[in-house]
């Protein structure tokens, strides 16, 4: 099929800017050889224009995630997150599943031969303050931190600093590349059951992260997820969007930072050596 | 689709929460738009993306190949707004949802996006879609493609035909328009 009888596609792919330079290229040799495509090239380069300026002033405000967010956690609460077994479960062939049914029952008879059928006890209260020990573990590992680290970001020397404050319920980190004045902070707290991280970034907004299970440092790491964020100009703008923090060993972690910038997601990865005093 | 995208999906699939609310916050305007498309209505239009998110999160195993999330996504989002519209036009019937307005002249800006709006009532909803998600959300046509499940030829042919009617429905208010 020739570029004029197909120059409707051809147009809207020039506009959008979808064509390889060599279509493109073909299609300004025709649209100066052809009139009435040129005709056509013009209406929709107008159209075009008035179409981004019209339909753009359409777009939901900044918080629309937040709020597409905080309707899904309503709708699907917390707990819900138990039922990942069961999906995996569903996605198996009958005979496995067959097979996974037949054993859980056999567990279950097994425990209640041994113990009788006695329910264990447990509390609302147990598992709340379970979870609260959990995560001052995690907050204490994370003190272990407290000291001067040093890495290397695309070729620059990164300093990064860890402090206690706040008679020791916070764990303030300093980071400093070594050619920017800048410093960014991130605060780790302790709330309940869970941690909270709160991340001063140098574009200028604050993104602010939780645990959703309490991870242990010196293993998968501990890793926290975004909840809110604030100091947004646009939704487009770059954020963090989430951070695990792995103790490789005791003079070595890892920092894992996912970020969002224009609906596209990524990953950074960090990793920093401690600075050792000498005497 | 990139490493990190499909690990992503596959995750979601599996029913990690972290990563379907990554999704909730990647695709949530995505979704938005093309609903917009079919409902023009703000509020329908956010309680439909809503549903479709709660039913993708409880329906997600259904999904065998990562790589085809988010057109599936998509498609539960679809169907949420025309269940919505369907059960609105019970309601109201509103003929000017679905029929373009006659050519009458353009006098001014208001005019002209009443035409925009009839003229792009009066697409496919396929056709709309696209246009929906490179206008409104200044989508390339990649991510297009995988928004709703096409390859390269079928897109271009889409928005080609797209921007063909608009352009044909749409003549007589740019031409008003041009004029200084």
């Amino acid at each position: 099929m020739t570029i004029h009888e197909n120059i409707d596609n051809f147009l809207a792919a020039d506009l959008h800017r979808d064509l390889s330079e060599s279509e493109r290229n073909a299609l300004h040799v025709h649209l100066v050889e052809c009139a009435s495509c040129r005709t056509l090239h013009q209406e929709t380069k107008v159209m075009d224009k008035f179409l981004e300026e019209n339909l753009v002033q359409e777009k939901p405000d900044a918080d629309f995630e937040q709020r597409m967010l905080a309707g899904f956690r309503t709708r699907i609460p917390e707990h819900s997150r138990s039922t990942g077994w069961l999906v995996d479960l569903m996605r198996l062939p009958a005979v496995q599943i067959s097979a996974v049914v037949a054993g859980f029952l056999g567990f279950q008879i097994g425990r209640m031969v041994t113990r009788g059928g006695g329910a264990e006890p447990s509390t609302s209260i147990q598992i709340e303050s379970r979870g609260a020990s959990i995560s001052e573990a995690a907050f204490k590992q994370l003190a272990s931190l407290v000291g001067e680290w040093q890495g290397v970001q695309d070729g620059v020397p990164v300093k990064v600093i860890y402090t206690l404050a706040a008679n020791g319920t916070a764990l303030m980190e300093q980071m400093q590349p070594a050619n920017s004045a800048e410093t960014m902070i991130t605060m780790f707290t302790v709330d309940g059951d869970h941690l909270i991280a709160t991340h001063y970034c140098s574009n200028g907004n604050q993104p602010q992260m939780v645990t959703n299970t309490v991870g242990n440092l010196e293993k998968d790491g501990v890793t926290f997820s975004l909840v809110r964020v604030t100091g947004m100009k646009t939704p487009d703008d770059w954020h963090n969007t989430g951070l695990t923090v792995t103790l490789d060993d005791k003079d070595h972690i890892t920092q894992r930072w996912t970020y969002l910038y224009k609906g596209k997601t990524g990953t950074t990865v960090m990793r920093y050596a401690r600075v050792k005093k000498s005497l | 689709m990139d490493f990190n995208e499909h690990e992503l999906y596959r995750a979601a699939i599996h029913g990690d929460r972290d990563a379907f609310e990554m999704i909730i916050r990647t695709h949530s305007r995505a979704l938005f738009a093309i609903t917009y498309g079919i409902l023009r209505n703000r509020e329908e239009t956010e309680d439909a993306v809503q549903d479709a998110l709660v039913k993708a999160w409880k329906s997600r195993w259904r999904v065998r190949d990562p790589k085809k999330f988010p057109a599936w996504l998509t498609m539960i989002a679809r169907h949420r707004a025309r269940d919505v519209f369907r059960k609105r036009r019970h309601v109201v019937l509103s003929d000017d949802m679905t029929k373009p307005l006659e050519q009458e002249p353009a006098t001014g800006t208001e005019s002209l996006d009443r035409h925009v709006h009839s003229a792009l009532a009066a697409l496919p909803e396929i056709y709309r879609s696209a246009l929906m998600l490179r206008y409104f959300e200044e989508m390339d046509y990649r991510s297009i493609e995988n928004a709703l499940g096409l390859t390269n030829g079928a897109l271009r042919g889409i928005l080609g035909r797209a921007l063909a009617a608009m352009r044909k429905q749409l003549r007589p208010a740019l031409t008003a328009l041009e004029r200084p």
